[in-house]
């Protein structure tokens, strides 16, 4: 009865401290707010599950962020027509805005959807890494979560950097 | 060894943009019970299977020894028990492996979330095997019924196979989109 009390403590701690970055990052892949909300469920769910399992090699930040793009992969990969879908509405709607507008002419809200919009249209490597940059996640943090050399989070930024780019201009 | 983007310059716009993007905060106390009890779901209803399972043999166990000629009662006990078993323990396995997984690593990730749909791809075929077989044992159940019956057992007959074929068509469908999410994930 301890253990589960502090398992709980434990989860509710972490869940408050990454309740954004989690929010955020399933914001950055999925556009529906009803998916989104199954999505965070799961990750939670996950999160909870790992917990135990947790020995601190690395800080919980990583540890639960990782759990989170490991869920959204599989997400993405069970899920592919409901994103393109999602990108056809986002693209619309752009549209209709009169998006000739420059990024920066925007104001915040604009800019906010814009990005989020933006981001949903690079390839699934490139979600991850962005986000996570955006994030304020340094290239260690980023290599921890993906399980891949830094070498290659910088060749994979730079490339998201410049996708993100082409898309933020051609909007 | 990186070559500078031309984002880079706008990166803290985006930046700032990107992480005071508004959010709803997450009411922590109702998620912790809401996991708490999808976990403790998860495992009762794991307890019924069991227990129902065990209720149906002994139900088997009680007509052979209080009623051994009741044939149609006890292929019928017979069968509902075996395939309670098979799938008992089959959903038992599947749960517990899956349990198991650890989320935090990528490809174990991807197995907890395949072993899910395969799990449920082995229950959709149970069912519609099992409702396959429901269709000469519950009309042979009726028919053995109606020996001994007052009324016409024609409505019986209609509802009885009705309903199984709502089960087949049910399994069908249930499956044929587990598959289609299976082969995006195996893909």
């Amino acid at each position: 009865m301890t253990l589960n009390l502090n398992k709980q403590q434990q989860f509710s701690q972490w869940m408050s401290e990454h309740d954004r970055m989690l929010k955020h990052i399933i914001h950055g892949f999925e556009a529906k707010p009803a998916l989104q909300e199954e999505l965070y469920q799961e990750v939670a769910l996950n999160i909870w599950q790992a917990l135990p399992k947790f020995k601190g090699n690395s800080s919980v930040k990583t540890f639960v962020a990782r759990i989170a793009h490991n869920i959204l992969a599989t997400h993405v990969a069970k899920a592919v027509r409901t994103i393109k879908a999602d990108q056809d509405i986002d693209d619309c709607q752009l549209v209709s805005d009169g998006q000739s507008t420059p990024y920066h002419a925007l104001d915040q809200a604009q800019r906010q959807q814009r990005l989020s919009s933006a981001i949903r249209q690079l390839s699934f490597e490139q979600q991850q890494v962005i986000t996570l940059a955006l994030e304020g996640m340094s290239y260690q943090e980023l290599a921890d979560i993906l399980s891949i050399s830094q070498n290659l989070v910088g060749v994979r930024l730079n490339r998201a950097k410049a996708s993100l780019m082409k898309i933020l201009e051609a909007s | 060894m990186s070559e500078k983007s031309p984002l880079d310059d706008n990166w803290q716009t985006l930046v700032d943009d990107w992480q005071s993007q508004p959010y709803q905060a997450q009411d922590i106390d109702k998620l912790v019970k809401q996991l708490s009890h999808r976990t403790l779901m998860a495992k009762v209803i794991l307890a019924f299977d069991i227990l129902a399972t065990l209720f149906l043999l002994g139900c088997l166990v009680y007509q052979l020894k209080t009623d051994p000629d009741d044939t149609a009662t006890l292929v019928f006990l017979a069968v509902g028990g075996l395939g309670s078993l098979v799938y008992t323990i089959l959903e038992f396995r599947i749960r517990i492996r899956t349990w198991q997984l650890d989320a935090s690593d990528p490809q174990q990730a991807f197995e907890k979330s395949i072993s899910g749909i395969k799990g449920a791809i082995h229950y959709a075929n149970l069912w519609i095997y099992t409702s396959y077989l429901m269709y000469p044992l519950v009309n042979w159940y009726i028919w053995e019924l109606g020996k001994t019956a007052t009324k016409p057992i024609l409505p019986a007959y209609i509802m009885a196979n009705a309903l199984v074929t709502v089960m087949v068509i049910g399994g069908v469908i249930f499956k044929r989109r587990r598959a289609v999410e299976l082969n995006r994930m195996t893909k």
